[in-house]
């Protein structure tokens, strides 16, 4: 295999690896539609990331404490959040897509 | 310790973690409010504790999501725990909402007889059809006439329920 093929061999593996199948898209896609909380859910979750941003202006700028307390509560909140992620990335890759419904 | 013991006590420690951050926040608030006015309750104390409603309020709603998502979860056959820690702890719903669209239906067919049955039977009472027969090797689901394994190529004469 000269250096052209090892290069369109990686190529075509990035690819595989980052797109996801069109079938298991098609049926993400139809469960997102199919569920008519989604909207609502979406909506809430936009509200829910400008409310973080003006919790995070206030909690900097206004919350009567000093920095090291900040840092402190701040990184807290970056374990709260970071453990179910890791705990979702670890996780979801291992599991079967259940498709009984789609 | 089996899997689900850990993300049951992952849960806990989460929930330990956030009532731990919550509190601190409002003790600080509180311990210098009282300093700067020494005289609790005082109005900004007053305004502290409304602005802890919210806050509860969030906390009411993530705790009503983990206790559907688990008995959802349950009712499915998936790990009740690790789906209530996802649900309630990845910010912003996008917990609840891989939950949604990952969650296997909690119904299926019988595929002899054709009758709507609960996805945790491992034989359709109607017609005695096995159900839930799986890879020996890989755990992998298989139908009951199949031969080989698709996912890890072993024979299926070994299959079990």
């Amino acid at each position: 295999m000269d250096n052209h093929e090892l290069e369109q061999a990686l190529r075509r593996l990035a690819l595989e690896r980052v797109q996801p199948a069109p079938e298991l898209l098609a049926k993400t896609k139809a469960r997102l539609r199919r569920n008519p909380f989604i909207p609502w859910l979406l909506l809430a979750s936009l509200a829910s990331q400008a409310a973080s941003v003006a919790g995070g202006y206030w909690l900097l700028f206004v919350f009567p404490a000093g920095w090291l307390f900040k840092a402190f509560w701040l990184s807290g909140l970056f374990a709260l959040v970071a453990l179910p992620l890791a705990l979702l990335a670890l996780e979801l890759p291992n599991r079967e897509w259940p498709l009984s419904r789609a | 310790m089996n899997q689900h013991s850990t993300f049951k006590y992952v849960f806990f420690a989460l929930a330990a973690l956030v009532l731990f951050l919550f509190f601190g926040l409002f003790w600080k608030r509180a311990a210098v409010n009282s300093m700067l006015l020494q005289s609790p309750p005082s109005p900004l104390m007053i305004k502290t504790t409304i602005m802890v409603l919210p806050v509860l309020a969030l906390f009411i709603i993530a705790a009503f999501i983990a206790a559907y998502v688990y008995q959802d979860a349950k009712k499915r056959g998936l790990d009740p725990w690790l789906w209530a820690t996802v649900a309630a702890f990845v910010p912003y719903f996008i917990g609840l909402i891989i939950y949604l669209v990952m969650r296997r239906s909690a119904r299926r067919t019988c595929s002899k007889c054709g009758r709507a049955l609960q996805i945790d039977f491992s034989i359709c009472p109607y017609c005695g059809e096995p159900l839930s027969l799986k890879c020996r090797k890989c755990g992998e689901a298989v139908a009951p006439d199949w031969k080989v394994c698709p996912r890890c190529a072993a024979p299926l004469d070994h299959a079990e329920e």
